[in-house]
């Protein structure tokens, strides 16, 4: 955790920098006491301060325990299931709500179902039932706009 | 008024409506990594074409079976079903080893249900009386109301004071993007026309409480799930242990209600505030842990007293009172209705028939978790890598359907992914949605109110109300700044 809290003290510096630097960008007039640029600039000043706070408890505090690792087989997991929501997003508007998302969840089942058991027929049922029965569901009674792409 | 009120919502629509709400909401938050937010979050965008009663029902009756459901799970899996239930596992799972489980499941539904009704009892006596003083109110109390809310960020920090205001801060400045206050330049755009109106609220949270708990399980390997034996007969207990009970129920009940009407603090905290005095006033602090009765009776009321308690700055203020009432808050606008203290003058039907509703999802709860035990305890079975992804799905019609456009949902993502990794800098999420909703607040009436003071920053001190507020707050800076000091003190004198 102390690694990971420099860092983030060094993020929070580096964001109140940028913050006000940007801040110069907002046009801004205030005939009556403070204008636009008033909160952003008083939050900026607030990230250095608090990232400097976050330096100093690392560096002040007392010696970090070796960690205990944490196992990270599955760290691809997240990454893979990350990637699968952003194509599912991508693809939504030409694609079509029922098609992406039975796509998505028959992947993102296959992602976090144990590795042992797998049982690929049953996760096509669940994913296809599942979109169909959402999309008739939110268009058809609750009246949601949801894309419906190709198929629509 | 308050009987048109109830009338409204004694229609067969609305209280099958109540009645859905109600039982999903149970099974939200009796599984564990679905939480009422979420599942308040995901119902929102369906009542945008009902009548602002049935949809504003419809998400109490969510709400009230969310906070309740919790229980099943802290009962028969020793898995808290939702934060607020972390207390309840401490007692309920112990009973439920010991072959117990009806008799903890029973009294957590009863004192759920009491805890609830107690909690409207207060809110329909105290929420007309504020929302009169708070007719009076302006930029100045506002501000002032929005700055002591703040000082709440302390108590929802978890380890780490300086994260928790990292956290606030994020929040804070997320809302800056868009047109600003009072003069309406667009700030922080970065030229995307999108980025004009600013973030929608909804996707913020729909992200931050729901797409990130979808990484955070990828990132674990599923454990089975296998729920105690359990067997309810009556209500579970005997007269005498309710009877027993009384004391406990009535403290624990007004430490929900009344923590539950500060701004930002949900009944998680309440549960762990009552159950710490339950523990400290018994006769035997020594069973508690083991399956004492007192403390499931403490968690319950006071999780369950806090929705109430939740409701009253929401409908006196338009300020939520936890998590979920920040998504109801959403709930009200989406149809046009801006919580506060006029509602109570313009819209006195619509809040009697929110009233009543509350009383039929607490009445649903207690009947639906008695009768449909079979049917939960089925679906906590469910395994997650089925719920989840549909879930998610969920989560992007849910956040689509806000506004037509694609931009809400990579919004939604975003939040996701930075939720995801707030949480492996063990940053607290909650500070920022406190900071996303009070920024506006307290930027917008300290313009207005500097414009109406002509610039000067004393009427923010010298309005009494206003005053008030604002010592109070520095109070509890000063208070929780030499406590903080005092214990940094010690930890150097045990080294």
């Amino acid at each position: 955790m102390h690694k990971k809290n420099i860092g983030l003290g060094a993020f929070s510096i580096i964001l109140g920098v940028a913050m006000y630097l940007a801040s110069f960008g907002i046009r801004d007039f205030a005939a009556v006491g403070v204008g636009a640029t008033f909160f952003p600039r008083l939050a900026s000043l607030g990230f250095v301060i608090l990232g400097a706070l976050l330096i100093l408890q690392v560096l002040r505090g007392p010696k970090p325990l070796p960690e205990a690792k944490s196992p990270t087989k599955r760290n691809y997991s997240i990454v893979l299931s990350m990637v699968l929501l952003v194509i599912f997003l991508a693809l939504l508007e030409s694609l079509g709500y029922i098609i992406c998302s039975a796509l998505y969840i028959f992947f993102q089942i296959l992602i976090l179902a144990p590795e042992k058991k797998k049982n690929y027929v049953l996760y096509g049922i669940i994913s296809v039932i599942s979109s169909l029965a959402t999309y008739l569901l939110f268009v058809r009674v609750f009246q949601v706009m949801i894309p419906s792409g190709i198929l629509g | 008024m308050i009987i048109e009120g109830i009338l409204s919502v004694l229609t067969v629509k609305t209280i099958s409506l109540i009645f859905g709400g109600t039982v999903l909401g149970i099974l939200f938050g009796s599984i564990p990594g679905i939480t009422v937010t979420m599942g308040v979050a995901l119902f929102l965008p369906i009542t945008f074409s009902m009548e602002p009663v049935e949809g504003l029902s419809l998400l109490m009756g969510l709400y009230i079976g969310g906070t309740s459901g919790g229980l099943i799970s802290a009962v028969l899996l020793n898995i808290p079903g939702t934060p607020a239930s972390i207390c309840t596992c401490f007692d309920g799972a112990p009973l439920a080893q010991q072959g117990k489980a009806g008799k903890a499941l029973g009294l957590g539904i009863v004192y759920s249900f009491l805890g609830g009704m107690f909690s409207l009892v207060v809110l329909f006596f105290i929420s007309p009386w504020l929302a009169g003083i708070a007719l009076n109110f302006a930029s100045y109390e506002y501000f002032s109301i929005g700055i002591f809310s703040l000082t709440l960020v302390s108590t929802m920090s978890g380890k780490s004071f300086v994260k928790g205001l990292f956290s606030a801060l994020l929040g804070f400045s997320f809302t800056f993007i868009g047109m600003a206050p009072i003069t309406a330049f667009p700030r922080f755009t970065f030229g995307f026309k999108q980025l004009n109106g600013g973030l929608s609220l909804l996707p913020i949270l729909i992200g931050l409480f729901a797409v990130s708990q979808l990484f955070e399980s990828s990132n674990k390997d599923e454990e089975e799930v296998k729920p105690v034996e359990y067997s309810i007969k009556g209500f579970g207990f005997s007269f005498k242990e309710f009877l027993s009970q009384k004391w406990n129920f009535l403290r624990s009940a007004l430490i929900g209600t009344g923590v539950g009407i500060l701004p930002g603090l949900g009944g998680a905290i309440c549960s762990v505030v009552a159950y710490g005095v339950a523990k400290k006033q018994s006769k035997y602090p020594e069973k508690f842990g083991t399956g004492a009765i007192d403390g499931i009776v403490a968690s319950e009321t006071s999780n369950n007293a806090s929705t109430g308690g939740a409701l009253v700055p929401l409908m006196t203020l338009g300020i939520p009172g936890d998590n979920t009432t920040a998504i109801l808050l959403a709930g009200f606008m989406v149809h046009g209705i801006t919580p506060g203290p006029l509602l109570f003058e313009n819209n006195g039907v619509l809040v009697y028939g929110i009233f009543t509703a509350l009383v039929l999802a607490n009445i649903f709860m207690i009947i639906s978790e008695f009768g449909g035990m079979r049917l939960f305890v089925k679906v906590l079975k469910v395994p997650k890598h089925f719920l989840l992804p549909i879930v998610l799905t969920l989560c992007v019609i849910g956040s689509y359907g806000l506004n037509n456009r694609m931009f809400d949902v990579w919004t939604m993502l975003f939040f996701g992914i930075l939720g995801f990794g707030m949480k492996k800098f063990e940053i607290p999420s909650t500070p920022l949605l406190l900071g996303a909703i009070l920024g506006p607040i307290i930027e917008t009436e300290l313009r207005r109110g500097l414009m109406r003071s002509k610039g000067s920053f004393l009427p923010f001190f010298t309005e009494p109300i206003s005053g008030v507020i604002l010592t109070i707050t520095i109070l509890v800076v000063l208070f929780s700044a030499i406590q903080t000091l005092r214990k940094a003190n010690l930890q150097k004198r045990a080294q």
